[in-house]
């Protein structure tokens, strides 16, 4: 019975296999620090990820919007304090981690990538190129919020996170433009570099690197008194861009409706589409109405209205002060920017149009690409660069090509520097509005003195918060290095 | 010799099998034979019969157990010898001569001392454990009102809290928590939205339990399959378990067959009714009308008042209808009389005016007449739930083999309509001695589960219960309505177009072995295997075209996950004694666990039906020209982790007076890092039975022993990508990128938590009463958790040991026979927690107590800044800091002068441009910089209960008993939040207005002087001041709760959980029915709370009240037959 008994005992094999062995698993579901970047076809999706961050910036209008003029309440509110004007350490204030987080991406990727060898030399080329100019675009998009900011290069992958101060503006600047330099030569150095290629409209290509270089001379010059050289260098990126190849719509109304890849004068988008997930809709959410708030319009039919207020959040409205800036009945760019609610008991809201959303059989989507560059804000750069070194007539002409496209005719007004420059920064806002540009053309146009900002915003007024974001009380308190931006 | 009722013939499993069939399918019609010898009935001192008492003839081995009334039949000789003894109960002999029909009656021995207890993978009589081991009475578990066993523990076991804030059936708790967990964060501090859950946010921080020697949840076992349920608390009990028992361990055994017993068939239905218990009080139809047009036409919120009151912007707005037939669909009943009859005719009104509907002069437009109509909705959405639970079980043995098969039924209806719980599940634990030294026991447990759960906590539950009575809920074609919006949903319309099911199917065997090599030497190997198979399948069918729509249409999900456990132990144990008085008990195992899941979501839209309920789409569509996917989601993972241990255990004891007990387990864990993934968790624990003594004198008690332990016990839940990194999946233009998730941290060691236990174990006037006291100081160290890092990383956090954390404090078990005269026996147990939970260390971040995360607020008495919140050394985790109010501005001029001096920034923007005017709060500015800002935020107490408890009463007479339970929980603070948000209506403006709207402790006109509350408002929180809608950062931060002072209360409470009647039946009835007995009994659960917490749910330890789906009151009906 006894021997039996040990047949009948499955068990006694256990632990002779020894412990080591008997608790390694090999993970099917997840990709760890170990497996990842062993490969030269891990650094192509990793670059595409990155881009979701560049999405999430281009999206969010809080920093490039809402301090300006161009938003007012409509039913709903979905303003933060930074509308209000209102920003102290204790409100409204910025943690900037996200930021962090889509530069470490390219820190990784830059220090995973370096000494790795491709098969194909001009593929590693512009997977560096791109990251160079998102990077860029990561510390261009910080600095326009908060100035001074670190300057972290590092890839890290552990807790051991060195403790920087905010560097000077300048400094950031210089990284900037030295990414977006770096970004330059790795496109030109591939064996089958052609200044035209956009192989996606969504992600950086050559001309929209140049694009993003101008962006930031022409604020380095303005905001960070750079001068005649940071003008000569925007317009040296300028007429870059232009030999790229991209041209204006005829029509305002396809610079503006149609999709990016189809868009002959879109230099680079963030990309929305109803059904990827995480970019299914954009901030055009909030500024459409929804059915039961406009019904009974006597022109429902033009007004871009969601059926639920999940699909449209009707929250603001054109500013009087925006709308006052189209002077021109003629201007071919109002119904594409705004439509007035009329009531059987008069106008009320004057709803955007400027990303309507699509329309699809169930309800209308706030998937409109958000363009980030497009030639027509390119032209309007040029001009203000030009203006900038007091080349007036050229400035006239790049913004006579913005105004005879939306039907306003040539430039008539006084040809001198100031007025052009204001000029500019107005049909800036025509062409521009809802683009999410607002904010940061009025701090350089203030900075270069053609606005006051304080009695230009209509929230501003009386108050003095400064131009730059208050930084956080998380972000202080974890690095001690961390100085409170100046003027809180 | 014992005459057996049983086959003699050796069963076969098959052949028991059979019989086992046979006796189910007749058991009703069987009539058991009786002898005629001795028969006798086995009772309590108070009379109430002890059932599976054990009668033995002396000398024999073994023995008989007592049927459920007390009795048994033996056959006897005039010089038999009878012992009966009964756990918990002294041993008596009694010499049979020629008596019959005798009634014994056993004192109940000392509770606390005789009951034999599993320590680890021995088990221990109470009296010589050195463990700090509590043991529920198994009469807790007897006729529950609800289908887990969780809720019969809460406020029985000193030092155990069970968190239940959710009436849903089937709800269990986010954690049990005992000794106050070892995480900072066990009872939530979010709220739910998935999976019926109600609580979010939580660290994870429960027990293990083990149920018949495998690891595995609790909360879906039949309480009526239980045999006893124990917790262990302190290291002594738990180091054994190593790696999972930081947190305390529950064993739990089922109840199984004995050797040479009778079959006993026992049946048991029982009928539960439940109701709500405590509900909101919200305003009719033409309260809320009148209070809702007045209140916006005067406010000066600036919102859009014409859209609002005019233009159907919200339920009791009016709008104009001009198409015959849309008022019957609209989102709204508000309308304007001479409209609805213009439009759809006199007729058509006065047929609404003969349903329900009602007039009204528009009390901002007088001369304008109102039509609507109260949609009743409170009163459709909650009603009685009715629960049917039926048990039947069979139980028996012959000398070779024993068996108990169980099977259970239970459906439960929730009180909020379309909720439920359905449970079938079966239970068979069979024993065989195999050969004289060889034991073999089965255990088999299935269990069905089908619960309809409402999933989105947060929308369907909290927010959708509350629309105003003005939003319609069924239109004229007599289908519901959404309601406003989705994330408010009318429940009735998600009622009729969605389908959700969800089911667990989970089995379990374990087969175990017992080979007794030489006396006292036995070998223990056994093999468990655990699969646990979840299933949730939804569809949702088309709506009218004519509705708003859903953001995903004819969404059909199915969604796997399927787990398995494959555990094993091998133990040898010897047990032997030296020189008479020197007893040990030797042991040494190990155990493997080897967890797997795979898991398989699919998810699409856009059915071209609504015949098909699985997927059956084509995976795109042609929208607008443009090919689009019709798969929302889909993915498959697996996932494996394993742990290996070895172990060793000693128990030595002389003369059960000196007690030495030593554990030492080394445990690995597959999660770690090659270096890191063994630990070692020694444990050792003194006792002293001093009462045991020569020098002992003390009459009045009985006995006394000190015991003392130390030890450490680990914890291991971390993520494979913890240790080693993780990377992502995200699309951007249509392309698959890949991102890194999280940091790695290979240097994660695993967390240990080491218990000092100080305690003793006394029994006074004979063990009338008896006392346990323990103090345990418990310190969790290299805690896993995340800690935060310098925002410029990137990532805001990483996976860490971070730091320590410390649990210490002083349990009381009291239990006392505190009357018992003749027949009559009051018996009590009241049990008393105090924890004091605090961070001991964290790691060094150059901040002042090494705080991470918290805020600056202004400290009165330095006056300067100070660091707040957060984690930081020397404080317990999760204060409450709030804004305070000084009080409700009560005419304007007083809220002017305000305005000329402060700001408010917490106010919403636009809120802030208007000011403040009277009505408003006047929020403290307590750095007096003339803004009101998070500086202000002050400090208001913790969101979690220091002291909590019990008290069971048990009062019997004859064969009648009445049980009355008790629990409490003192030192919680609660933030109202289901008020605050009906006070301020968020954002839309969807909610019921409370009845404290117009009451009288809230501002409603100029010149009301002393309110507690400021104004009802609309949108307080997008146009408004913020008043109830605000968030402090140090606070709850959350939506759905509010911190302002006035909205935070004391929530201590004392629960009266449940009052049982039951009786048996007398024994000559039973025996015309051929019944061994019967038991009947009625009981009410959840009878109220003494508290001065006015909101819906005084059991709130997440800090903030959210409103939602509060516990039920439970009346029951039911009965026990056995044969």
């Amino acid at each position: 019975m006894k021997n039996k008994l040990l047949y009948w005992l499955p068990f006694l094999l256990l632990l002779e296999t020894g412990c080591k062995k008997i608790l390694e698993v090999t993970p099917q579901s997840s990709i760890t620090e170990a497996t990842y970047f062993k490969n030269e076809g891990d650094f192509e999706p990793y670059l595409t990820g990155i881009y979701t961050a560049m999405r999430s910036f281009a999206n969010n209008i809080t920093y490039g919007t809402e301090r300006s003029e161009e938003l007012v309440a409509a039913s709903n509110s979905r303003f933060t304090t930074a509308w209000s004007q209102i920003l102290s350490p204790t409100t409204g204030a910025v943690n900037y981690n996200d930021w962090y987080k889509a530069i470490g991406n390219c820190n990784l990727l830059l220090k995973k990538i370096t000494d790795f060898s491709f098969s194909n030399a001009d593929a590693k080329k512009r997977i560096m190129g791109e990251t160079y100019a998102l990077r860029a675009y990561f510390y261009f998009s910080l600095t326009r919020i908060i100035g001074d900011a670190p300057i972290m290069l590092e890839a890290i992958t552990d807790d051991n996170v060195p403790l920087l101060p905010r560097a000077p503006a300048t400094d950031v600047m210089k990284q900037i433009q030295s990414d977006l330099d770096a970004s330059i030569a790795s496109f030109r150095s591939m064996a089958g570099f052609v200044p035209t290629a956009y192989p996606s409209l969504y992600r950086f290509a050559y001309g929209s690197v140049q694009a993003l270089k101008a962006d930031a001379k022409l604020w380095s010059a303005k905001v960070m008194n750079g001068g005649t050289a940071d003008f000569n260098d925007a317009i040296a990126a300028i007429t870059e861009v232009e030999i790229t190849g991209r041209t204006l719509n005829t029509d305002f109304k396809n610079a503006v409706t149609l999709r990016a890849a189809a868009n002959p004068e879109a230099i680079l988008a963030a990309f929305f589409l109803r059904d990827e997930s995480n970019g299914s809709s954009n901030y055009g959410l909030n500024a459409l109405p929804f059915f039961t708030i406009v019904q009974g319009a006597l022109n429902i039919d033009s007004i871009p209205y969601a059926n639920t207020s999940g699909n449209g959040q009707g929250a603001y409205q054109i500013s009087p002060k925006s709308r006052a800036l189209f002077t021109s009945s003629t201007d071919k760019r109002i119904p594409f920017t705004w439509v007035t609610e009329r009531q059987s008991t008069g106008p009320k809201i004057s709803w955007i149009t400027k990303l309507p959303g699509t329309k699809y059989s169930d309800d209308r989507i706030s998937d409109n690409d958000i363009p980030m560059y497009r030639l027509a804000d390119v032209f309007l750069m040029k001009a203000e660069a030009y203006a900038g070194i007091s080349n007036t007539a050229l400035a006239i002409s790049y913004l006579n090509k913005v105004r005879n496209r939306a039907g306003t005719g040539d430039y008539g007004g006084a040809t001198d520097k100031a007025t052009i420059e204001k000029e500019i920064l107005d049909e800036r806002e025509r062409e521009l509005y809802f683009e999410n540009k607002r904010w940061y053309d009025l701090v350089r146009f203030h900075k270069a003195g053609t606005i006051n900002v304080y009695t230009y915003v209509p929230n501003l007024v009386g108050k003095t918060t400064p131009l730059f974001w208050p930084i956080n009380t998380t972000v202080l308190a974890n690095n001690n290095l961390i100085k409170q931006t100046e003027g809180y | 010799m014992v005459k057996r009722l049983h086959m003699k013939r050796k069963p076969t499993a098959g052949k028991l099998y059979r019989f086992i069939l046979l006796l189910i399918l007749f058991a009703p019609f069987l009539c058991l034979a009786q002898t005629h010898s001795f028969s006798g009935k086995v009772t309590d001192s108070a009379g109430a019969p002890l059932e599976h008492a054990t009668v033995t003839i002396k000398g024999a081995k073994r023995g008989i157990a007592t049927a459920v009334d007390g009795s048994f039949t033996l056959a006897v000789d005039n010089s038999t010898v009878l012992v009966v003894s009964s756990v918990g109960y002294t041993s008596r002999e009694i010499a049979a001569g020629n008596q019959t029909n005798l009634v014994i009656v056993l004192a109940r021995a000392n509770d606390a001392l005789s009951d034999i207890v599993v320590v680890g993978y021995t088990q221990q009589s109470k009296q010589k454990t050195t463990a700090a081991v509590s043991k529920l009475n198994p009469a807790e578990l007897k006729n529950t009102s609800n289908p887990s066993p969780v809720q019969a523990l809460q406020g029985k076991i000193a030092g155990v809290s069970v968190p239940i804030t959710a009436g849903q059936p089937g709800a269990g708790a986010p954690n049990i928590i005992i000794r106050g967990g070892t995480k900072n964060n066990v009872y939530g501090s979010g709220l739910g939205n998935n999976n019926g859950t109600s609580v979010g946010s939580v660290d994870a921080s429960s027990p293990l339990v083990v149920v018949d020697g495998v690891f595995r949840a609790f909360t879906d076992i039949n309480p009526d399959d239980i045999e006893s349920l124990q917790v262990m608390k302190d290291a002594a009990s738990t180091a054994i378990y190593g790696a999972r028992g930081a947190n305390g361990v529950i064993v739990i055994k089922t109840k199984g067959g004995k050797f040479n017993s009778k079959m006993n068939l026992s049946l048991n239905h029982r009928t539960t009714w439940e109701t709500q218990a405590r509900n909101y009080n919200y305003m009719g139809a033409a309260d809320y009308l009148k209070l809702a047009r007045t209140t916006v036409k005067n406010t000066f919120d600036p919102i859009d008042k014409n859209n609002l009151l005019n233009n159907g912007g919200f339920s009791a707005g009016t709008k104009v209808y001009t198409k015959k037939g849309d008022y019957g669909k609209a989102v709204n009943l508000t309308a304007l009389y001479d409209n609805i009859v213009a439009v759809e005719g006199q007729d058509y009104v006065n047929n609404l005016l003969a349903h329900g509907w009602q007039t009204m002069d528009d009390p901002i437009n007088p001369g304008t007449k109102l039509l609507f109509a109260d949609n009743h909705y409170q009163d459709m959405l909650w009603n009685t739930g009715l629960t049917q639970n039926d048990n039947l079980s069979v139980d028996g043995g012959s000398d070779k083999a024993n068996y108990n098969l169980a099977f259970g039924r239970t459906n439960q209806a929730g009180v909020l309509v379309g909720t439920k719980y359905k449970r079938y599940d079966a239970l068979g634990n069979f024993g065989f001695r195999a050969s004289d030294n060889f034991r073999i026991d089965v255990n088999l447990s299935y269990q069905n589960l089908s619960p309809n759960y409402v999933d989105a906590y947060q929308n369907d539950v909290v927010r959708a219960i509350r629309i105003t009575p003005l939003i319609r809920i069924f239109k004229d074609d007599g289908n519901p309505a959404v309601g406003e919006l989705y994330t408010a949903r009318n429940r009735f319309h998600t009622l009729k177009y969605d389908d959700t099911r969800t089911k667990t199917e989970r089995f379990v065997s374990r087969v175990a072995g017992d080979w007794t090599i030489i006396k006292g030497l036995h070998f223990k190997p056994s093999l468990s295997y655990l699969s646990d198979d979840y299933h949730e399948t939804f569809m949702r069918k088309a709506t009218p075209p004519d509705e708003v729509q859903p953001s995903t249409q004819r969404q059909k999900t199915d969604y796997t996950s399927n787990s398995r456990q494959l555990m094993t132990d091998q133990l040898l144990q010897y047990d032997f004694s030296l020189a008479r008085d020197h007893h040990f008990t030797v042991l040494a195992g190990i155990n493997y666990t080897k967890n797997t899941g795979n898991i398989v979501s699919v998810s699409s839209q856009r059915a071209t039906s609504d015949y098909i309920y699985t997927i059956n789409e084509p995976s795109t569509t042609v929208i607008n020209g443009v090919v689009t996917t019709n798969v929302t989601n889909f993915g498959t993972s697996f996932s494996e982790s394993r742990s290996a241990s070895a172990f060793g255990q000693l128990n030595y004891d002389y003369n059960s007076k000196y007690l030495f007990s030593g554990t030492l387990r080394r445990d690995g864990f597959s999660n770690f890092a090659p270096e890191n993934k063994y630990a070692l968790f020694p444990s050792a624990s003194v006792g002293w039975n001093i009462s045991k003594e020569k020098f002992w004198h003390i009459n009045f008690m009985n006995a006394l022993k000190l015991r003392a332990s130390w030890g450490k016990a680990g914890l291991s839940d971390l993520s494979l990508t913890d240790t080693y990194g993780g990377y992502s999946a995200t699309t951007y233009a249509l392309g698959s990128g890949i991102l890194r998730a999280n940091l790695s941290n290979p240097d994660l060691k695993w967390e240990s938590t080491t218990t000092l236990d100080l305690a003793f174990d006394a029994a006074l006037f004979n063990n009338r009463v008896t006392l346990t006291v323990d103090y345990y100081n418990k310190l969790t160290d290299q805690r896993l958790a995340s800690k935060p890092l310098p925002s410029e990383s990137p990532f805001s956090s990483i996976t860490f040991n971070n730091g320590s954390l410390r649990n210490r404090g002083i349990e009381i078990e009291l239990g006392a026979t505190v009357l018992s005269i003749k027949k009559f026996a009051w018996n009590t147990n009241f049990s008393f927690a105090y924890n004091q939970q605090k961070i001991i260390s964290l790691p060094n971040n150059g901040r002042a107590k090494n705080r991470q995360g918290g805020d600056l607020v202004y400290d009165a008495n330095s006056k300067s800044l100070v660091e707040a919140g957060g984690f930081a050394e020397g404080e317990r985790p999760y204060a409450i800091y709030a804004y305070k109010t000084l009080g409700v501005f009560s005419i304007e001029a007083e809220a002017a002068a305000w305005n000329a001096t402060t700001k408010d920034n917490l106010a919403s923007p636009q809120g802030i441009a208007v000011g403040k005017h009277a009505g408003d709060f006047i929020f403290e500015d307590v750095n007096h910089d003339g803004i009101i800002d998070t500086k202000d935020q002050v400090f208001m107490g913790y969101r979690t209960p220091t002291t909590i408890g019990g008290m069971q009463n048990t009062f019997s007479y004859k064969g009648i008993s009445l049980r009355f339970t008790m629990d409490y929980a003192l030192g919680h603070l609660i933030s109202n939040g289901a008020l605050a948000r009906s006070l301020g209506q968020g954002r839309a403006f969807n909610e019921g207005a409370p009845a404290e709207a117009l009451g009288p402790d809230i501002w409603q006109k100029p010149g009301d002087m002393g309110k507690k509350y400021a104004r009802f408002s609309f949108a307080d929180a997008d146009f408004g001041q913020r008043n109830y809608l605000r968030s402090a950062t140090l606070g709850n931060n959350n939506g759905y709760g509010s911190d302002v002072s006035v909205m935070i209360t004391k929530g201590d409470f004392l629960a009266f959980r449940e009052l049982t009647i039951a009786y048996d039946l007398p024994q000559n009835i039973m025996h015309k029915i051929h019944a061994t007995g019967m038991n009947v009994f009625a009981s009410v659960y959840n009878l109220g709370y003494l508290t001065r917490y006015k909101g819906l749910n005084p059991e709130t330890y997440t800090g903030f009240d959210p409103g939602g789906y509060p516990r039920p009151r439970q009346f029951s009906l039911g009965a026990t037959i056995k044969f």
